[in-house]
Protein backbone atom coordinates (compact mmCIF):
# COMPACT_ATOMS: atom_id res chain seq x y z
CA UNK A 1 0.00 0.00 0.00
CA UNK A 2 1.35 3.59 -0.74
CA UNK A 3 1.58 5.57 2.21
CA UNK A 4 -1.07 8.21 2.46
CA UNK A 5 -0.53 11.28 4.74
CA UNK A 6 -3.93 12.80 6.74
CA UNK A 7 -2.93 16.35 4.97
CA UNK A 8 -3.22 14.30 1.61
CA UNK A 9 -6.23 12.81 2.29
CA UNK A 10 -8.03 16.31 2.78
CA UNK A 11 -6.53 17.86 -0.44
CA UNK A 12 -7.20 14.81 -2.56
CA UNK A 13 -11.27 15.29 -0.80
CA UNK A 14 -11.35 19.09 -1.55
CA UNK A 15 -10.70 18.65 -5.37
CA UNK A 16 -12.94 15.55 -5.90
CA UNK A 17 -15.88 16.90 -3.80
CA UNK A 18 -15.06 20.64 -5.73
CA UNK A 19 -14.99 18.63 -9.47
CA UNK A 20 -18.09 16.17 -8.62
CA UNK A 21 -20.18 18.86 -6.47
CA UNK A 22 -19.23 21.98 -6.53
CA UNK A 23 -18.74 21.57 -3.10
CA UNK A 24 -15.90 23.80 -1.90
CA UNK A 25 -14.46 23.52 1.17
CA UNK A 26 -11.50 23.58 3.93
CA UNK A 27 -10.02 22.11 6.75
CA UNK A 28 -11.79 22.39 9.70
CA UNK A 29 -10.26 24.17 12.62
CA UNK A 30 -11.93 22.59 15.44
CA UNK A 31 -12.64 18.88 15.68
CA UNK A 32 -16.87 18.81 14.56
CA UNK A 33 -18.63 16.12 16.63
CA UNK A 34 -21.12 13.90 14.13
CA UNK A 35 -24.27 16.24 13.84
CA UNK A 36 -27.65 15.03 15.32
CA UNK A 37 -28.91 14.17 12.38
CA UNK A 38 -26.01 12.25 10.46
CA UNK A 39 -26.04 10.44 6.62
CA UNK A 40 -23.09 8.22 6.38
CA UNK A 41 -22.40 7.22 2.74
CA UNK A 42 -20.12 4.09 3.16
CA UNK A 43 -18.24 2.24 0.05
CA UNK A 44 -16.50 -0.85 0.80
CA UNK A 45 -13.32 -1.93 -0.96
CA UNK A 46 -11.01 -5.23 -1.48
CA UNK A 47 -7.48 -4.95 -2.34
CA UNK A 48 -4.46 -5.97 -0.04
CA UNK A 49 -6.01 -4.86 2.79
CA UNK A 50 -10.31 -4.37 2.79
CA UNK A 51 -11.73 -1.43 4.01
CA UNK A 52 -13.98 1.19 3.16
CA UNK A 53 -14.12 5.12 2.39
CA UNK A 54 -17.16 7.14 4.77
CA UNK A 55 -18.13 10.24 4.07
CA UNK A 56 -20.45 11.66 7.46
CA UNK A 57 -22.85 15.16 6.62
CA UNK A 58 -25.45 16.38 7.90
CA UNK A 59 -29.08 15.87 6.21
CA UNK A 60 -28.42 19.76 5.49
CA UNK A 61 -25.54 19.61 3.75
CA UNK A 62 -26.36 16.51 1.69
CA UNK A 63 -29.07 18.10 0.76
CA UNK A 64 -27.21 20.86 -0.34
CA UNK A 65 -25.18 18.94 -2.37
CA UNK A 66 -28.06 17.68 -3.95
CA UNK A 67 -29.22 20.31 -5.11
CA UNK A 68 -26.11 21.41 -6.15
CA UNK A 69 -25.49 18.52 -8.43
CA UNK A 70 -29.47 18.42 -9.70
CA UNK A 71 -29.22 22.03 -9.97
CA UNK A 72 -32.22 22.75 -8.29
CA UNK A 73 -32.42 24.52 -4.89
CA UNK A 74 -31.87 23.35 -1.66
CA UNK A 75 -35.42 23.22 -0.75
CA UNK A 76 -36.40 21.40 -3.39
CA UNK A 77 -38.67 18.10 -2.76
CA UNK A 78 -36.11 16.24 -5.21
CA UNK A 79 -32.85 17.81 -3.52
CA UNK A 80 -34.37 16.52 -0.13
CA UNK A 81 -35.16 13.32 -1.29
CA UNK A 82 -32.01 12.75 -3.11
CA UNK A 83 -29.38 14.12 -0.27
CA UNK A 84 -28.46 10.42 0.56
CA UNK A 85 -28.23 9.76 -3.25
CA UNK A 86 -25.78 12.61 -3.62
CA UNK A 87 -23.69 12.02 -0.84
CA UNK A 88 -23.24 8.21 -1.75
CA UNK A 89 -22.34 9.00 -5.11
CA UNK A 90 -19.67 11.60 -4.03
CA UNK A 91 -18.66 8.30 -1.75
CA UNK A 92 -18.50 6.47 -5.13
CA UNK A 93 -16.32 8.83 -7.41
CA UNK A 94 -14.04 9.99 -3.90
CA UNK A 95 -13.19 6.10 -3.51
CA UNK A 96 -12.68 5.78 -7.26
CA UNK A 97 -9.93 8.53 -6.72
CA UNK A 98 -8.12 7.59 -3.63
CA UNK A 99 -8.26 3.11 -4.06
CA UNK A 100 -6.02 3.93 -6.93
CA UNK A 101 -3.86 6.34 -5.27
CA UNK A 102 -3.78 3.75 -2.43
CA UNK A 103 -3.33 0.30 -4.14
CA UNK A 104 -2.07 1.57 -7.30
CA UNK A 105 -3.35 2.36 -11.12
CA UNK A 106 -2.52 -1.24 -11.86
CA UNK A 107 -2.95 -3.03 -8.53
CA UNK A 108 -5.61 -5.23 -7.90
CA UNK A 109 -8.44 -3.77 -6.24
CA UNK A 110 -12.19 -3.18 -6.82
CA UNK A 111 -15.10 -1.41 -5.23
CA UNK A 112 -18.51 -2.40 -3.97
CA UNK A 113 -21.59 0.03 -4.09
CA UNK A 114 -22.24 2.52 -1.74
CA UNK A 115 -24.72 2.89 1.17
CA UNK A 116 -26.35 5.59 2.95
CA UNK A 117 -26.67 4.92 6.66
CA UNK A 118 -27.28 6.66 9.74
CA UNK A 119 -24.64 6.42 11.35
CA UNK A 120 -21.25 5.56 11.21
CA UNK A 121 -20.86 1.40 11.05
CA UNK A 122 -18.61 0.90 14.10
CA UNK A 123 -14.94 -0.41 13.85
CA UNK A 124 -14.07 -4.44 13.74
CA UNK A 125 -11.28 -5.85 15.64
CA UNK A 126 -7.84 -5.11 14.02
CA UNK A 127 -9.34 -2.11 11.78
CA UNK A 128 -8.00 1.28 11.99
CA UNK A 129 -9.00 5.07 11.00
CA UNK A 130 -7.90 7.79 9.09
CA UNK A 131 -9.80 10.62 8.75
CA UNK A 132 -10.01 14.78 8.39
CA UNK A 133 -13.13 16.79 8.87
CA UNK A 134 -13.91 19.89 6.09
CA UNK A 135 -16.07 22.79 6.06
CA UNK A 136 -18.24 23.88 3.62
CA UNK A 137 -18.01 26.93 2.16
CA UNK A 138 -21.41 27.43 4.48
CA UNK A 139 -20.06 26.35 7.50
CA UNK A 140 -21.34 22.63 7.23
CA UNK A 141 -19.04 20.34 8.44
CA UNK A 142 -18.07 16.67 6.62
CA UNK A 143 -16.04 13.75 7.84
CA UNK A 144 -14.06 11.59 5.66
CA UNK A 145 -12.81 8.57 7.07
CA UNK A 146 -10.22 5.63 5.41
CA UNK A 147 -10.91 2.49 7.34
CA UNK A 148 -7.92 -0.07 6.75
CA UNK A 149 -8.20 -3.62 8.16
CA UNK A 150 -5.66 -5.59 8.52
CA UNK A 151 -3.05 -7.08 5.63
CA UNK A 152 -4.89 -9.80 4.32
CA UNK A 153 -2.39 -12.91 4.41
CA UNK A 154 -0.94 -14.67 1.27
CA UNK B 1 -31.11 15.11 -33.31
CA UNK B 2 -29.51 13.01 -30.46
CA UNK B 3 -30.81 10.37 -29.05
CA UNK B 4 -28.74 9.06 -25.37
CA UNK B 5 -29.68 6.79 -22.63
CA UNK B 6 -27.91 7.01 -19.71
CA UNK B 7 -27.61 4.16 -17.35
CA UNK B 8 -26.35 4.72 -13.91
CA UNK B 9 -28.01 3.18 -10.57
CA UNK B 10 -27.42 6.86 -8.99
CA UNK B 11 -30.05 9.18 -10.02
CA UNK B 12 -28.21 12.25 -9.06
CA UNK B 13 -25.50 10.69 -11.46
CA UNK B 14 -28.21 10.35 -14.55
CA UNK B 15 -28.82 14.12 -14.55
CA UNK B 16 -25.06 15.54 -14.10
CA UNK B 17 -24.30 13.31 -17.34
CA UNK B 18 -27.86 14.76 -19.01
CA UNK B 19 -26.77 18.17 -17.70
CA UNK B 20 -23.47 18.07 -19.03
CA UNK B 21 -24.66 17.21 -22.61
CA UNK B 22 -26.28 20.21 -22.46
CA UNK B 23 -24.02 22.16 -20.76
CA UNK B 24 -20.78 21.13 -23.83
CA UNK B 25 -23.20 21.28 -26.29
CA UNK B 26 -24.52 17.97 -27.05
CA UNK B 27 -28.20 18.08 -25.63
CA UNK B 28 -30.04 15.29 -26.07
CA UNK B 29 -33.32 15.22 -28.32
CA UNK B 30 -34.49 12.44 -26.22
CA UNK B 31 -33.25 11.09 -23.12
CA UNK B 32 -33.74 7.95 -21.99
CA UNK B 33 -32.56 6.87 -18.51
CA UNK B 34 -31.97 3.34 -16.51
CA UNK B 35 -31.01 2.40 -13.12
CA UNK B 36 -29.20 -0.41 -14.28
CA UNK B 37 -27.90 -3.04 -17.04
CA UNK B 38 -30.95 -5.14 -17.36
CA UNK B 39 -33.57 -1.84 -17.84
CA UNK B 40 -31.17 -0.40 -20.01
CA UNK B 41 -31.15 -3.99 -22.17
CA UNK B 42 -35.16 -3.46 -21.88
CA UNK B 43 -35.05 0.25 -23.26
CA UNK B 44 -32.76 -0.97 -25.95
CA UNK B 45 -34.75 -4.34 -27.53
CA UNK B 46 -37.66 -1.24 -27.77
CA UNK B 47 -35.86 1.89 -28.63
CA UNK B 48 -33.54 3.15 -30.99
CA UNK B 49 -30.79 5.65 -29.30
CA UNK B 50 -27.85 7.05 -30.72
CA UNK B 51 -25.58 6.37 -27.95
CA UNK B 52 -25.42 4.44 -24.31
CA UNK B 53 -23.90 6.32 -21.42
CA UNK B 54 -23.25 3.50 -18.85
CA UNK B 55 -21.61 3.62 -15.66
CA UNK B 56 -19.63 -0.07 -14.75
CA UNK B 57 -20.83 -0.19 -10.86
CA UNK B 58 -24.98 -1.36 -10.99
CA UNK B 59 -26.88 -3.30 -8.74
CA UNK B 60 -29.00 -5.82 -10.31
CA UNK B 61 -26.86 -6.09 -13.90
CA UNK B 62 -23.70 -4.20 -14.14
CA UNK B 63 -21.99 -2.14 -17.10
CA UNK B 64 -19.71 -4.76 -17.70
CA UNK B 65 -22.49 -7.24 -18.22
CA UNK B 66 -24.53 -4.90 -20.27
CA UNK B 67 -21.82 -4.32 -22.90
CA UNK B 68 -21.38 -8.03 -23.61
CA UNK B 69 -25.12 -8.74 -24.03
CA UNK B 70 -25.01 -6.05 -26.45
CA UNK B 71 -22.27 -7.10 -28.23
CA UNK B 72 -23.76 -10.82 -28.28
CA UNK B 73 -27.07 -9.33 -29.65
CA UNK B 74 -27.33 -8.68 -33.67
CA UNK B 75 -29.56 -5.90 -32.84
CA UNK B 76 -27.82 -3.94 -30.53
CA UNK B 77 -24.05 -4.99 -31.16
CA UNK B 78 -23.47 -1.75 -33.37
CA UNK B 79 -24.83 0.72 -30.42
CA UNK B 80 -22.33 2.75 -29.67
CA UNK B 81 -21.49 2.26 -25.57
CA UNK B 82 -19.31 5.07 -23.65
CA UNK B 83 -18.54 4.19 -20.15
CA UNK B 84 -18.79 6.59 -17.51
CA UNK B 85 -17.46 5.40 -13.94
CA UNK B 86 -15.29 5.94 -11.13
CA UNK B 87 -13.25 2.91 -12.04
CA UNK B 88 -9.83 2.50 -12.80
CA UNK B 89 -9.00 -0.92 -12.74
CA UNK B 90 -6.38 -0.96 -15.57
CA UNK B 91 -7.84 -4.84 -16.56
CA UNK B 92 -11.39 -4.04 -16.53
CA UNK B 93 -10.72 -1.07 -18.93
CA UNK B 94 -8.93 -3.37 -21.29
CA UNK B 95 -11.52 -6.09 -21.14
CA UNK B 96 -14.01 -3.00 -22.08
CA UNK B 97 -12.27 -2.04 -24.92
CA UNK B 98 -12.14 -5.49 -25.87
CA UNK B 99 -15.54 -5.99 -26.20
CA UNK B 100 -16.09 -2.43 -28.35
CA UNK B 101 -16.77 -0.13 -25.97
CA UNK B 102 -16.18 3.16 -27.73
CA UNK B 103 -14.81 5.42 -25.15
CA UNK B 104 -14.40 5.61 -21.43
CA UNK B 105 -14.56 8.73 -19.26
CA UNK B 106 -13.19 8.54 -15.48
CA UNK B 107 -15.57 10.30 -12.68
CA UNK B 108 -15.13 13.33 -11.84
CA UNK B 109 -15.39 15.07 -15.42
CA UNK B 110 -15.56 17.86 -16.93
CA UNK B 111 -18.77 18.10 -18.99
CA UNK B 112 -16.93 19.69 -22.19
CA UNK B 113 -15.03 15.90 -21.85
CA UNK B 114 -18.02 14.39 -21.90
CA UNK B 115 -19.27 16.29 -25.00
CA UNK B 116 -16.12 15.83 -26.43
CA UNK B 117 -15.89 12.34 -25.91
CA UNK B 118 -19.78 11.76 -27.29
CA UNK B 119 -18.84 13.88 -30.51
CA UNK B 120 -15.86 11.82 -31.42
CA UNK B 121 -17.47 8.22 -30.79
CA UNK B 122 -20.40 9.67 -32.98
CA UNK B 123 -18.32 10.94 -35.76
CA UNK B 124 -16.54 7.75 -35.63
CA UNK B 125 -19.83 5.35 -35.66
CA UNK B 126 -21.13 7.60 -38.44
CA UNK B 127 -17.69 6.81 -40.34
CA UNK B 128 -17.60 3.05 -39.90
Amino acid sequence: MIPLSTDELALLAQSTFADTAFLLTELASERHGPASDCLCAVIGFDAEVKGRLVLAASTALAAQLAADMLCVDASDEQAVAQAGGALAELANVFAGVLVPRLFGEHGQWALGLPRVLLADPPLASGEEVRGVTLVSDAGHPIRVELVLGEKKQN
Amino acid sequence: MLSVLIADDSLVMRRMVARSLELSGVPPHELREASNGEEALGILRDTYVDIVLCDLHMPVMDGLELVKRLGADPATADVPVVIVSSERSAGLIAELEELGVRGYLRKPFQPEALGNLVREVLRLTETS
